[in-house]
């Protein structure tokens, strides 16, 4: 107060108007403003701190991207180098130009769940019906080969087989005779009365079919 | 773990089993893709993916290693498509014209089709070439797979896989810069 008074007292001395008019305000401040004064100086204060820190990026990137960045880079520049590329390049070269990214959709959580749930069970036997139908076939054509060799084999015999007696019929005694001479058979001489139809008969009995047959052939 | 583990472990009695899931999730997502590229339908695909590693699961300890593991799974893979595309053939009594057309409506009934998309013309044209043609673009075009192994794949010479896939690239050329 002291001090005050002694400065209008001073003012009055300068300048006797201006003494009476020093305790008017005339300018205006706004409602509260020193109310929160200090909280916006704070929040000031605090805003400039964080812009002198490092800035972090408010864009979010892949985990381990860089990590992986050079391998990515590394092999796109060998798919651009690759034989397979170069070899399109020469039989259709726009094809190159389409992106090879798999069009198809695969349901979410597909791989992740993807399990082979039948690879434990024990899958019944199943007899395909094509694989019996296969073996009737075959069987078919076993039984039908067969049928034809038996009658061709069969017929052969007939064709070749001749009637040993009814083909003797046919030789007269004279040639028998001859043939029995010939053969080596001895007679016995206590014999020689003996019915000759019926020695011949006997005697034939030791002559093979074969060789009777053989001797009416060459007869022929 | 690479294959050699993966089959020693098979052979073994009480790990047998955590190797054979180990195998489908190693492998099963490229020879789903395999699968799909030749089936177009995801149901009929899961069919003969499951199919095949059943047989996987019964012929894995006769797997005499003469050729990759990845080879022969490939190989049952693509037996099983190719008998699967037969017996269908067989079941519709269509001929192999008409079977092509209804890959084709499977392709443009899936949900994602686009008419407009390159992408999607391309398999329109694949689907418009022979069986054995299709698997051969398929493996050399996607999968990258070079002749020498297709060739254990297919069982067919490396010239004539050659010139199959030399037949098939020009045909899609030709139906996409005409569609």
């Amino acid at each position: 107060m002291k001090n005050e008074e002694s400065i209008v007292e001073e003012l009055k001395a300068i300048a006797p108007v201006f003494a009476t008019l020093r305790q008017l305000e005339v300018y205006t401040v706004p409602n509260g403003y020193f109310e929160h004064l200090a909280g916006e100086i704070t929040a000031r204060i605090n805003k400039e701190s964080l812009f002198s820190q490092p800035q972090s990026n408010i864009f979010k990137i892949p985990e381990k991207y860089f990590e992986t960045l050079p391998d990515a880079i590394l092999s796109k520049v060998k798919f651009q180098q690759s034989d397979v590329v170069s070899e399109l390049d020469q039989i259709a070269p726009s094809l190159n130009a389409i992106s090879r990214k798999d069009v198809y959709q695969v349901p979410s959580g597909y791989f992740e769940n993807f399990s082979v749930a039948k690879a434990k069970r024990k899958t019944a036997t199943i007899i395909s019906f094509s694989s019996t139908r296969k073996w009737i076939s075959y069987a078919a054509a076993a039984v039908i080969a067969g049928v034809l060799l038996t009658g061709g084999f069969l017929y052969e015999m007939q064709r070749t087989s001749l009637d040993v007696s009814k083909e003797l019929n046919k030789v007269s005694d004279k040639e028998l005779n001859s043939y029995v001479d010939n053969s080596g058979v001895e007679l016995n001489e206590e014999n020689n009365t003996l019915d000759k139809d019926i020695y011949i008969k006997q005697n034939l009995k030791v002559v093979s079919d074969e060789d009777l047959q053989q001797y009416l052939k060459d007869s022929e | 773990m690479d294959d050699k583990e993966l089959l020693y472990e098979f052979s073994q009695p009480l790990l047998k089993e955590k190797a054979f899931t180990a195998i489908i999730k190693k492998y099963q997502e490229k020879l789903y893709w395999h699968i799909r590229r030749m089936l177009v339908d995801h149901d009929d695909t899961n069919d003969v993916l499951q199919n095949m590693f059943i047989k996987v699961w019964k012929g894995l300890e006769n797997f005499r290693e003469d050729s990759q593991l990845f080879t022969w799974l490939y190989r049952i893979a693509t037996n099983e498509c190719l008998t699967f595309l037969e017996q269908r053939k067989k079941r519709t009594s269509v001929g192999l014209d008409d079977d092509e057309s209804g890959l084709s409506n499977t392709i443009k009934a899936d949900e994602g089709f686009d008419a407009n998309k390159l992408e999607w013309k391309l398999q329109l044209a694949i689907q418009k070439l022979p069986e054995k043609q299709r698997l051969v673009f398929n493996l050399r075009y996607y999968d990258e797979m070079p002749y020498e192994e297709m060739s254990r794949v297919l069982d067919t010479s490396e010239g004539a896989l050659k010139a199959s896939y030399h037949h098939a690239a020009k045909k899609i050329e030709d139906f996409i810069l005409n569609n």
